[in-house]
């Protein structure tokens, strides 16, 4: 009985000791406001708390689908990251569209919060288009 | 010679008179005539060598100048005309729409330029655009590694224990807004404060 109490304090304190980790995804959309959108680039950045980009997967739109988002691999494992992508289809998104989704490593208790440039966004002739860049949480 | 007939005229005596008195014969030797002439020569060559010298002397001149001048002005030209490695759109920063500028490029088949083989293979293909696009989106770029992103705190966020989910423009709960309300200008965060 006596070792079963220790066993059970020990599981308790090892249990104690290990922060919280979870793992959660953000969607970034672009949303173009009635010009296609043939590029895009925008840094993003979660602050407060330890959490880590773990992963990046492509959006919604068939003409983006062609490959994946252009990162640095080297922002893996950290907090900030820019991303890019373009398209020379034909039919480009001109509503609001799923860009990227960012799969995230949060530990601890903190509720991150995140931050988002916005460095270029352009139509399918090259010119710069005004955009909106939104960020959501699963 | 009519003319000088009437000036230098004097009277048939006097004429005959002089005529009669002038009795030297000189015998120049033709020796002494041909040195005279070859000597004379020989100074008209060296007059035409040296004009034709001096006009060619000036013509080179002239061109060196213009090389020089040409030279120069392409020199101080190359900058501007030639732009930062991957800058295809030529608007002075490298970022995905040159990717996007070099992949139309390419779909359309349209003449490339030397200094868009970015990866040095000596062929512009999608290799390059992905590696401009890589760089473009490198964390080591020194604009990138100035940490370009507003912080928290200057979007006017505080690490309130209340703190929770902030979509792009930093605010807790609220629907995602747009780029310039997520990045304020100065005008802004004091108003917001």
């Amino acid at each position: 009985m006596k070792r079963l109490a220790i066993l059970f304090l020990v599981i308790i304190g090892v249990g104690a000791a290990e922060p919280s980790s979870r793992f959660t995804y953000v969607d970034v959309f672009i949303d173009p406001k009635g010009k296609p959108l043939a590029a895009w680039q925008f840094e993003f950045a979660a602050e407060v708390g330890e959490i880590s980009l773990v992963g990046v997967e492509g959006g919604d739109s068939p003409a983006f689908a062609e490959r994946p988002p252009y990162y640095d691999p080297a922002a893996l494992a950290g907090k900030r990251i820019l991303l890019a992508n373009y398209s020379v289809a034909a039919d480009l998104p001109k509503a609001k569209v799923r860009v990227v989704r960012l799969m995230l490593e949060i530990r601890g208790d903190a509720k991150p919060q995140y931050v988002t440039k916005l460095i270029a966004a352009a139509d399918g002739e090259g010119k710069t288009i005004t955009v909106d860049l939104s960020v959501i949480e699963k | 010679m009519s003319e000088e007939n009437e000036q230098f005229e004097i009277p048939d005596r006097l004429a005959n008179a002089l005529r009669d008195a002038y009795t030297h014969q000189t015998q120049i030797p033709p020796a002494a005539d041909n040195a005279v002439l070859s000597m004379a020569r020989a100074e008209f060559s060296r007059r035409r060598r040296m004009r034709l010298i001096a006009r060619w002397g000036t013509g080179l001149a002239a061109a060196v100048a213009a090389m020089i001048v040409i030279a120069i002005s392409l020199h101080h030209t190359a900058p501007t005309k030639s732009l930062a490695k991957g800058d295809v759109n030529g608007d002075g920063t490298i970022n995905i729409v040159d990717a996007l500028a070099l992949a139309k490029h390419l779909a359309n088949h349209d003449a490339t330029e030397k200094g868009w083989d970015l990866n040095g293979d000596g062929v512009v293909d999608q290799k390059d655009i992905d590696t401009l696009a890589m760089n473009a989106v490198s964390l080591k770029q020194p604009a990138v590694a100035r940490n370009s992103l507003p912080k928290l705190h200057d979007l006017g966020i505080d690490r309130s224990p209340k703190v929770g989910f902030a979509s792009a423009n930093g605010v807790f709960n609220a629907p995602p807004k747009t780029f310039a309300e997520a990045n304020p200008t100065e005008d802004a965060k004091e108003a917001r404060r």
